[in-house]
């Protein structure tokens, strides 16, 4: 083979971007106890900070992905950096909560959404025709593994060395990721007076979208909300961020010490879920490649939704059970994100699709919001856990049908590109 | 066609096997919790106040909600959470009034059937008790008529729906393809989910209808059976995407033995009575779903499906009932339980003897009618 294709660098540099935006998302979530004792803020106060950060995170996808559209990849990575940054740098000199609610909410929010959310699914949708699926999955796990790396050195250093530390570093190592965004990342393949790895001919990207980006943003709502494609992709997303995300994510912990488990314990199973979603995802990666995506997707759904209703069981029994349903569960974890970038890809075709899928993901993270909320008020009302894991194993499963009804009459011919689509609406 | 040619062979023992080692699976089974004795004893009069009261079953119990209630002569309630040991289910009793005191139970067995009951002690003297009522309650079986009706309604929905699911299923894999036998399945899918709110409902009527006793249920195995039948369902549904027949088979053999969790088993030998309560499950559903196929888009190579499909069903349903002891059905004549029986099997003798005459619409009106029956014999509690 001659000399590799420019779209692996570009892989290796988004990596790295994903995985350093996943790991400052995070952060606020091993500063809590810090800033608690240092300026006496209760906690509810600092979760406001987080909650703000989560649903920026979630929301700002499909204007990022207009941004993209407009001002091309390179541009708007390196200015989210930059937002990452200098939110990050400044709560070193902060005094009050309104300067906790402004950095970590809203300017690191805004940040890492912009990275963390659409990117992924840009890069992989451009660059790449074959192993499409495999750089999807690779780009996916790159956020487990920013977390795995970060957060265990970050609370280390809010625990040993400062808070202030942590946030410097986090300030630092984006800007780090700047200059080899900025000389690596391009475009298009086109740009470069390539092909996309694989392709046998370059894609008609279509013509450029004009237009505000937030306008392009809605319209990429309005473009969806007409597709019946779309809403059922978006409500399987929104099953997938309440059964992971929100409900074993949030509640995993505290379930496991309600049956007797230690925290330390309860702790390690979610860090084993971590593990196993990295190489659950790459593995994800590589199937979508090969198979359709929608029986992918029944099968991940519909085994996701049957350990969920074996959980109470598990609970009963021995810890195997428990760490039996870890490793299923963590394999499964975001496993879905690359088929339903692949469906969203297909149905809506290349040049819209990151906008639209921006909306999908945005449902995801109001998926996991809601779960994590909802989890938590059947707790306190019916003092178990058991309807919550229940009810969500059955969301799992109407998932499964869902997906499997994906334009049904369309079928992908494997490891080919798909075919460009430009829906009618201009 | 090509669907018939030898490679389906393969695919038809595929189903099978996976149907067989699913029916070996291994998992507890018991009949109706059943009254064997109270501490202190129904009537007692008692010197000194018992510190704990005492109900024993013929099988392990779970309390639902409070479990035991104990109410003072002065309608106070002094009973503490009971839990279950063993075959029993005890609770503390603060009965230090004099008088005469009123204990109410209910619990649920291992195939979440519900029971419930109550009686009377005294201390030192009797008195009256403005809950002596509950003594006289018009219990049917270990619950309430209408608790009864609604379980026997629950059950004969969620027969009816297995059978037209799976039925409709193996009718579309083996005999023909047509769009409208896909309703069919769908209906099925309809009736396996509404069986569902029905059962809950009929869980909480046949105990108490109020908030404790809802979540306990709902915390309970009968909660867990329910999320799987429903999960059952909704997978059924999902596969119905797929528009082949083939994946719903051998779904239909891992709800059969799920159903089979919750039918009366047996206690001695689960397995065997587990594997014949799903067999007699699905060959019900190749009777009884068959024939329904075969009303919308008949067939003439159904008969070869349809005899040997009952013949199963009857000859599973003898052997449960051989194993149940429940052959010399005489002794069972004066129990409501002995009527439900020669109820089912008059219908199912009626259905078979139509059937020699090609009556198909008849034979499908007494085949539901046989499986109304069949939703009322596992509703009420074996006699003794």
């Amino acid at each position: 083979m001659r000399r590799i294709h420019y779209a692996w660098a570009i892989a290796a540099v988004t990596f790295i971007a994903l995985m350093g935006a996943a790991g400052f998302r995070s952060t606020p979530g091993v500063l809590i106890v810090p800033l608690e004792t240092e300026f006496g803020w209760n906690r509810a106060l600092i979760a406001g900070a987080v909650s703000i950060n989560l649903i920026l995170f979630g929301l700002t996808g499909p204007f990022a992905a207009a941004l993209m559209e407009r001002f091309g990849m390179r541009k708007v990575v390196v200015a989210a950096l930059a937002l990452v940054a200098t939110g990050s740098l400044l709560t070193v000199s902060m005094t009050a909560p309104w300067q906790l609610y402004l950095l970590w909410g809203v300017v690191v929010g805004l940040g890492t959404g912009t990275i963390a959310s659409v990117l992924a699914a840009t890069v992989a949708s451009r660059w790449f025709v074959k192993r499409r699926g495999l750089v999807l999955g690779a780009l996916t796990a790159a956020g487990a593994t920013g977390q795995l790396i970060f957060l265990p050195f970050l609370g280390w250093l809010a625990q040993n060395v400062g808070w202030r530390w942590s946030a410097i570093t986090v300030g630092i190592a984006a800007f780090a990721v700047v200059p080899l965004v900025a000389l690596v990342l391009r475009n298009r393949p086109a740009d470069m007076g390539l092909l996309p790895y694989g392709g046998t001919e370059a894609e008609p990207v279509g013509p450029a979208v004009s237009g505000g980006p937030i306008r392009n943003a809605i319209r990429g709502l309005r473009l969806g909300v007409r597709s019946r494609d779309f809403w059922l992709l978006a409500a399987s997303f929104f099953i997938c961020g309440a059964s992971t995300n929100g409900l074993i994510g949030t509640h995993l912990i505290p379930a496991s010490m309600d049956h007797g488990l230690a925290e330390v314990t309860a702790a390690s199973l979610l860090a084993v879920i971590g593990v196993f979603d990295v190489v659950g995802t790459l593995a994800s990666g590589y199937l979508t490649d090969r198979f359709d995506s929608r029986r992918l997707l029944f099968c991940y759904y519909a085994l996701r939704g049957l350990s969920l209703l074996f959980l109470p069981y598990a609970f009963g029994s021995r810890y195997f059970g428990l760490v039996l349903f870890i490793v299923f569960y963590g394999l499964d974890w975001v496993a879905t994100v690359p088929p339903t970038v692949q469906l969203a890809r297909r149905v809506f075709g290349p040049r819209d699709m990151p906008v639209v899928y921006g909306w999908i993901f945005a449902s995801h993270q109001l998926g996991a919001a809601s779960a994590a909320f909802a989890a938590g008020a059947v707790r306190t009302f019916f003092g178990d856990y058991q309807l919550a894991f229940m009810s969500s194993g059955l969301l799992c499963l109407v998932a499964a049908g869902l997906v499997l009804r994906v334009s049904r009459s369309r079928v992908e011919p494997k490891g080919l590109p798909a075919p460009i689509e430009q829906p009618a609406f201009s | 066609m090509s669907w018939r040619g030898t490679l389906n062979w393969s695919r038809r023992l595929l189903v099978a096997a996976v149907a067989a080692t699913c029916a070996l699976a291994p998992l507890p089974v018991l009949a109706h919790a059943q009254l064997t004795g109270n501490y202190p004893a129904p009537g007692a009069l008692l010197s000194s106040p018992p510190a704990e009261v005492t109900v024993s079953f013929s099988e392990t119990v779970s309390p639902a909600g409070h479990g035991i209630h104990v109410y003072a002569p002065s309608g106070k309630e002094v009973g503490g959470q009971a839990w279950p040991q063993g075959f029993q289910l005890i609770a503390p009793v603060e009965a230090s009034e004099p008088g005469t005191y009123v204990v109410s139970w209910q619990v649920l067995a291992a195939d979440t059937h519900p029971s419930r009951g109550a009686f009377a002690f005294s201390v030192i003297k009797t008195s009256g008790n403005r809950y002596l009522g509950l003594l006289s309650g018009a219990e049917v079986g270990t619950t309430t008529p209408l608790g009864l009706a609604l379980q026997t309604l629950a059950r004969w929905l969620h027969f009816a729906g297995y059978a037209l699911a799976f039925g409709g299923a193996a009718y579309l894999a083996l005999m023909r393809r047509e769009r409208r036998l896909w309703r069919l399945v769908l209906v099925g899918v309809a009736l396996l989910l509404a069986a569902e709110p029905v059962g809950l409902l009929a869980q909480l009527v046949s105990l108490s209808l109020d908030t404790d006793t809802a979540l306990s249920v709902l915390g309970s195995g009968f909660g867990r059976l329910l999320a799987l039948r429903v999960g059952g369902a909704l997978l059924l549904w999902s596969l119905l995407a797929v528009e082949s027949p083939w994946p719903i088979l051998p779904l239909g053999a891992v709800m059969a033995l799920i159903d089979g969790t919750t039918d009366h088993a047996l206690s001695g030998q689960p397995i065997v009575g587990q594997t014949l309560d799903a067999i007699h499950v699905a060959a019900m559903s190749l009777w009884a779903g068959g024939l329904v196929a075969f009303l919308l888009a008949p067939d003439r190579r159904f008969g070869r499906v349809a005899v040997p499909a009952a013949g199963m069903a009857v000859a599973s349903g003898l052997l449960l009932a051989y194993f149940h002891d429940a052959l010399p059905l005489v002794r069972f004549l004066p129990s409501n339980y002995g009527w439900a029986v020669v109820l089912k099997m008059t219908a199912v003798a009626g259905a078979a003897a139509v059937a020699a005459f090609r009556r198909r619409r008849l034979e499908a009106g007494l085949v539901a009618a046989a499986l109304l029956a069949a939703a009322l014999v596992v509703s009420l509690p074996p006699a003794q």
